[in-house]
């Protein structure tokens, strides 16, 4: 292998690797939205069943 | 909460640094005589070893305030800063070999240093999966808390393992006596890229730490209204 592409491959696996890091923690923030999404649709259910039935 | 500091600006801080940083590592640093352009793989291997370092840091202080204080809020600092710096602490033992290779002819030899990098890699991931499999939240956080302060010797014993062993790895070029140092245009580009690193960090652990924290205010939330609905 050519000394350059050590030099390459270092740069491209530490950003591919940082690059990963990054998808994860946007999947993971997507991830607790939507949870957050769920919950407010559960609570304005309950609420508005509540009030049906009062 | 807002913060004065929003995450935006933190990310085009980030990027605008590392294009300097860039700038500099391959245009702007002198080309090493005997190493050549792989030398420049130095610019990105020491500052992600710093940053590392740094990470399990910040572990040890979050940690002896959680175990004083018991604050969620420095449990949750230290879980996002260990992995934050594992991600850093993966990245040099990536571009540590594929250094090593061209200039020492091997990829790895368990020399004091590159063994403790190595050791406080597996102490992250130790901590990281302590977390994963305790299930009651307050027990995970105070055993992960008592590795952040124990695995803090290896850091220490990490930083000083080339100033009291002699070892395949290099010796320090910055403080490290009389005989180190560095060309001005490379300790400049070094420090660049340094700065650009811990910019990175710093923003990943705060989007970490935003997902930690909208986590634990679901719960909170979960929890409220599972008793309304007991009660009801």
């Amino acid at each position: 292998m050519k000394v350059n592409a050590y030099l390459a491959l270092a740069y491209s696996f530490l950003w591919l690797l940082l690059m990963l890091y990054v998808w994860s923690l946007s999947r993971r923030q997507a991830r607790v939205k939507r949870e957050l999404e769920e919950l407010r649709e559960r609570v304005a259910r309950d609420s508005s069943s509540q009030s049906a039935a009062s | 909460m807002k913060s004065k500091f929003p995450l935006s600006v933190h990310l085009a801080l980030t990027l605008v640094w590392f294009w300097v940083a860039f700038y500099m590592i391959f245009l702007y640093a002198p080309r090493e005589e005997t190493m050549g352009e792989v030398q420049r793989i130095f610019y990105i291997h020491v500052p992600s070893a710093w940053t590392a370092l740094l990470g399990f840091i910040i572990v040890f202080i979050a940690s002896v305030v959680h175990l004083w204080k018991q604050k969620p809020l420095a449990d949750q600092v230290a879980h996002a800063a260990a992995e934050v710096g594992f991600i850093f602490c993966t990245g040099v033992l990536i571009t540590g070999p594929l250094w090593a290779k061209p200039v020492w002819g091997i990829w790895w030899t368990w020399d004091a240093r590159l063994t403790l990098t190595f050791m406080l890699w597996l102490l992250y991931i130790a901590y990281l999966m302590l977390r994963g499999y305790l299930i009651q939240p307050g027990r995970a956080a105070n055993l992960c808390a008592v590795v952040g302060v124990i695995g803090f010797i290896d850091v220490i014993v990490d930083y000083m393992a080339i100033r009291w062993w002699r070892t395949q790895h290099p010796q320090p070029v910055i403080l490290g006596g009389p005989n180190s140092g560095l060309d001005p245009r490379m300790l400049a580009t070094l420090l660049v890229s340094w700065g650009a690193f811990l910019c990175l960090y710093f923003y990943l652990v705060r989007q970490r730490l935003a997902v930690a924290q909208a986590r634990s205010e679901l719960s909170e939330i979960r929890r409220t209204l599972e008793l309304a609905r007991t009660e009801r």
